[in-house]
Order: structure tokens, then sequence, then C-alpha cells
């Protein structure tokens, strides 16, 4: 396995950090007492089994699951040194700074340059010279320029599916956040475009922070700096089980659970 | 063992040649069954047009009605006619829409929300005349509207109030959840995504509510002859607060004179109905056109 550089851990350099760490959805522990730092210009992993509450955790990052379903909190979960979740910080303001890309690509139903400038709109930019230059240079950075110069005002969803995805990352890097977070955004997709993704993802981080998550192990080990993963026990509540550098997890992992994870997919 | 017969290559190609002869009868059963649509309503139109078209010219398009049949007009009514439908749009989409928004989005899903639910489902199925009969009391009774155009729009606007909202609410709930979630992932607040992606995506689906809708305010009757719009009226409303006709009681009161003419000229009327409804319909379908050209 090719392991990508490693980064020395640097603790003044912890953008986002989760302590004892929990979440409840309706009254049910989905995780609880994690505990684990994401560096900066690092690429995180979040593994772990289907259900073990992957996307939950990323989701209470940028606290988008407030939106949409009946969340509790416990524990602090710290964006840049501040509790995003006791500190009374501004949802707008912190989403600002988090980007976010989902599983599967979803474009809005408008043109490419809508799509890239759609976070800027809503932050109040009108001058439409400024949006024009955030959006080619947001599509340069995900290589997606050269393919759609001529028709920026053409609909995106006359993109393929891994164009659409590139979008999406573009659209969520125009705002210039500090941490991007990204559900699976390969695994709808042929593995060509996603190793486009992939790629990417590695110049990305030198820009900004990034967690992922990811049900592709060899995805984890050729991108990933560090991982968490996440298992959950006999009453379904999941726990950290180890964070490390990738390559320690995977080449000498702590926890028999670790190990007998990591050989049961990879082999 | 018996499944293996019912799997055999046998049984199989029994039973889809059975299926087939069964699809066969079903198209040509569908097929007469269009034709026989077809074939009415091209009876229907020709009877019409073979029968109303001799009496529809400029004359008749710009002149009030009249005792003699080569005097009378149509004017009022389709003056009337129009202005009602402009105005109950105008009232009934904004409202309609709005509500809807608050409903779908603002009120979450309290027991009051859904008994609201109930209701407005209901609402859309009370019959006609009766919202003619509350419109007297409360628009031209209570708040002194008078037999007005206002008074009519006001009427008609409570009657496709309910269709409008719950055709909306569909629309806003057909939504895609992973567009809103990229929305407040972007920073939106609630309002903003609302109106930058929710509108833009459902207003297709609006849209097309909006032109069945024009089709109902047409179409009423019962509703205006209530709160009392006049079936015979020689001056052209002037504004909303005048009294006024619409085509549908103009063409009613033609068909119930004894003379041969009237019914001729009845069928006039009912082509220009015709004409006025394609007319809002292109205008509604053009809308609707640019409205799924999502733009900002
Ligand atoms: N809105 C919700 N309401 C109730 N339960 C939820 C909700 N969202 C997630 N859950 C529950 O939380 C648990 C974790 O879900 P989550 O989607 O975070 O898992 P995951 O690790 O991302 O799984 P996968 O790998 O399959 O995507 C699941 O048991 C799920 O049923
Ligand atoms: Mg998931």
């Amino acid at each position: 396995m090719n392991v990508v550089e490693f980064k020395k851990p640097d603790s003044e350099n912890k953008v986002v950090e989760f302590v004892g760490f929990g979440v409840s959805i309706s009254g049910k522990q989905i995780f609880e007492g994690v505990s684990f730092p994401v560096y900066k210009n690092c690429i995180t992993a979040i593994m772990g089994p289907s259900g073990s509450g992957k996307t939950t955790l990323l989701r209470s990052i940028n606290r988008l699951l407030d939106e949409f379903c009946d969340v509790k909190y416990s524990g602090k979960l710290l964006f840049e040194g501040r509790d995003v979740i006791n500190d009374g910080v501004d949802k707008t303001i912190l989403r600002a700074r988090i980007g976010m890309v989902f599983q599967r690509p979803n474009p809005f139903p408008g043109s490419i340059f809508d799509n890239v400038v759609y976070g800027l709109r809503l932050h109040g930019v009108r001058d439409k010279k400024l949006l024009e230059e955030v959006c080619i240079e947001s599509l340069k950075k995900v290589g997606l320029y050269r393919e759609v110069k001529n028709r920026l005002h053409r609909p995106a969803y006359d993109l393929s599916g891994g164009q659409q995805q590139r979008l999406c990352i573009a659209r969520s890097l125009a705002v210039n956040p500090h941490v991007v977070l990204l559900d699976e955004p390969t695994s709808s997709l042929d593995p060509t475009s996603s190793a486009v993704i992939e790629e990417l993802l590695t110049h990305l981080k030198k820009e900004c922070t990034i967690i992922i998550v990811t049900h592709n192990l060899q995805q984890a080990g050729r991108i990933s700096d560090y991982v968490a993963f996440l298992y959950p026990n006999e009453d379904l509540v999941s726990h950290l089980i180890e964070f490390g550098q990738t390559r320690e997890v995977f080449f000498n992992p702590k926890e028999s659970l670790t190990e007998s994870y990591i050989a049961g997919k990879s082999g | 063992m018996a499944k293996e017969v019912i799997l055999s290559a046998k049984a199989i190609s029994i039973r889809a040649k059975r299926r087939k002869l069964a699809e066969k009868v079903f198209v040509v059963i569908a097929f007469i069954s269009l034709l026989a649509v077809l074939f009415t309503l091209i009876q229907l139109l020709s009877s019409v047009f073979v029968k109303g078209l001799k009496w529809l010219d400029l004359q008749f398009l710009t002149s009030p009605p009249s005792r003699f049949p080569e005097k009378t007009g149509i004017y009022p009514a389709l003056i009337g006619s129009t202005w009602l439908i402009v105005l109950t749009i105008a009232i009934a989409v904004p409202i309609g829409v709005a509500s809807a928004i608050f409903l779908e989005e603002y009120s979450g899903k309290s027991r009051i929300s859904r008994s609201l639910d109930i209701i407005i489902g209901n609402l859309a199925g009370i019959p006609s005349i009766i919202y003619g009969i509350f419109g007297l009391a409360i628009f031209v009774r209570y708040l002194h509207l008078g037999r007005s155009i206002l008074a009519g729009a006001l009427t008609l606007s409570l009657l496709i109030l309910p269709v409008i909202i719950i055709s909306t609410r569909e629309a806003i709930r057909a939504v895609p959840r992973g567009l809103r979630e990229i929305s407040y992932a972007l920073g939106a607040t609630k309002w903003q995504t609302i109106r930058y992606v929710v509108l833009p995506v459902s207003s297709r689906w609006i849209a097309t509510s909006v032109i069945l809708s024009i089709a109902r305010v047409i179409g009423e009757t019962a509703p205006l002859i209530a709160i009392g719009a006049l079936s015979f009226i020689m001056t052209t409303p002037r504004s909303v607060f005048d009294p006024f006709t619409a085509l549908t009681i103009q063409i009613y009161t033609w068909l119930s004179k004894p003379q041969q003419d009237f019914k001729e000229i009845a069928a006039a009327g009912i082509i220009v109905l015709l004409l006025l409804f394609g007319f809002f319909m292109a205008i509604g379908s053009a809308v609707r056109y640019r409205a799924g050209k999502f733009k900002e």
C-alpha cells in the first residue's frame, strides 16, 4: 500500500477537536465519548461499519443535523478553538467556514456558474466580476475549468456524475472554507472519476483541512493522514475504537477490533 | 416439487402467452375509449364552431348585449371574465403559496398543522355554490363591496385557494432533501433556502396548479350568480368596484332565450370563452417554461 507522506502531529494545529463528544437523535444514542483531533492541512478519514454513525459525526461538525432532526449533543466539539455546541456559535458563520460534499452529486438545477457561486450570493456578493473570478478559480481547483469553460451558463445537470461531484466540491470551495467535509464522495462514481477526486483531495489539503468518510479502505490508505475508527457496541452505540496516523492504524493497530475490521475488509 | 412445475419452461411460456393476449385486449379497449372521447369532443367542438362562427365578428366582440340578435355582443362579459381571472390569480396565488410555505416549512408537525391539513383538504371538496353564499355574506354584505368584480374575485380566490395550497405543498415536499441539505450546509438561512432552492425547484408544479385554477375560474358560474353578478349588463366595468357579468353567465342567458339565433350566438360565446382560456393557458405555459429554467 502506498501511504502518503506523513505529517508531524502538531497540537497547535488542531482545526477541529472532539472531546468526549456524543450525539443522540430522537432519544437514540448514536455514539458517545468520541475524542480525537483533526489536524490542519491533513486528511482525516472516518471509518467504520455501516450504521456506526460516521455520517452523523460528520454532520454534527457544521451542525447540519440540527436542521433535520431532533438532536442532542453531549461533550465538546471545538472548531478553531471554539466549542460550536456550547459557545453559542452562529451556525451561518460556522457553515461559511466549513464546506460539505455529499455521497451523491447534488448540483442545483441551474447553470454551472450559478452552482459554484451559490455560497457567495448567499453571503451577499453581487459583483459580477468577482463572482466570475471566484467561479473560474474554484473550477480550476477541481480541474473542471478546462472541461466546462465554454458552457458555464449551461445546466449543471448536463455534466457526467464525476464532473458533477467535482462541481459540488468547487461549490463548497468557493467561499474559501477552512475545513471540507466529504461523505463517501466517490462511492457513486466509477474508478477513474474516483481517482481524479482522490488526486484532487491530496492537492486540496494544502489549502484546507479535509475530513472524509469512506467505506473504501484502500482509499483511506491512499489519501488519508489520520484515521478514526468507529464501531458500535452490543447496544448499537458507537465508540471511537482507534485514532492515529493512517500508517500506524493500518499496519500496527492497537486494537484487535481494528485489526479484524481491516483484515476482513481488505482480505 | 410444485415450485419446479410452476417454474418449468413450458408453464412460463403458457403464462407469458396469456399475459400477451391480455395486453392486446387492453390496448384495443384503451384505443377504443380514446376514439370515443376524441369523437365526442370533435363532435361538440365542430357543432359549436359550425353554429357560432358566423356570429363571431368584431361587432360581436365589441358590443354590449342587445335584444336583437344582429346587434348583440359579448364585450362586457369578456372584460368581466378577464378582470376576474387576473384579479383572482393576483389575490389567490401569493396568498396560497405563502400559506403553503408557512404550513410546510414553518409550522412543524404540530397537531394544529395536521388538522389544518384535513380542513384544507375538505375545503377543496365543498361545492362552489357554498363559496358563493359565503362570498355574498362576507364580501358583498359585510365588507360592502357590493356586486363588484372585487367581490367576485375574492370569492373565486377562496374557491381556488385550497387547491393552490395543497398542490404547492406537494410541490414543496417533492424538492429533493439533498438540495435543502447542501443549501444549509453552504450557509443559507431557512428563508434563503426557500427563496433560492425550494421555490425555483417547485415553481414548475406551482405554475401547473395555477393554470388548472385559471380553467376553474373561467368555468365557474354558480358562485358568481350567488354573489349577484348581473345577467344582463349594458355597461362595461371600468374598475374593480363596478358590477359585472362573466362569459359563462352571458352564455347561459343567451341559451335560455327562445329564439334560435341566440342559441347560435351562445355558441359564438363559447368560442370566445375557449379563446380566452387558450390565451391564459398560453401565458401560463410560458411562465411555467420560464420557471423551469432556473435563474439565480
Ligand atoms: N435522522 C435520523 N433519525 C433517526 N435515526 C437516525 C437518523 N440519522 C441517522 N440515524 C441513525 O443513526 C445511526 C448512524 O447512522 P449514520 O448514517 O451516521 O451511519 P453511517 O456510519 O454513516 O452508515 P453508512 O456507512 O451506512 O452511511 C443509524 O443507526 C441510523 O439509523
Ligand atoms: Mg453514511
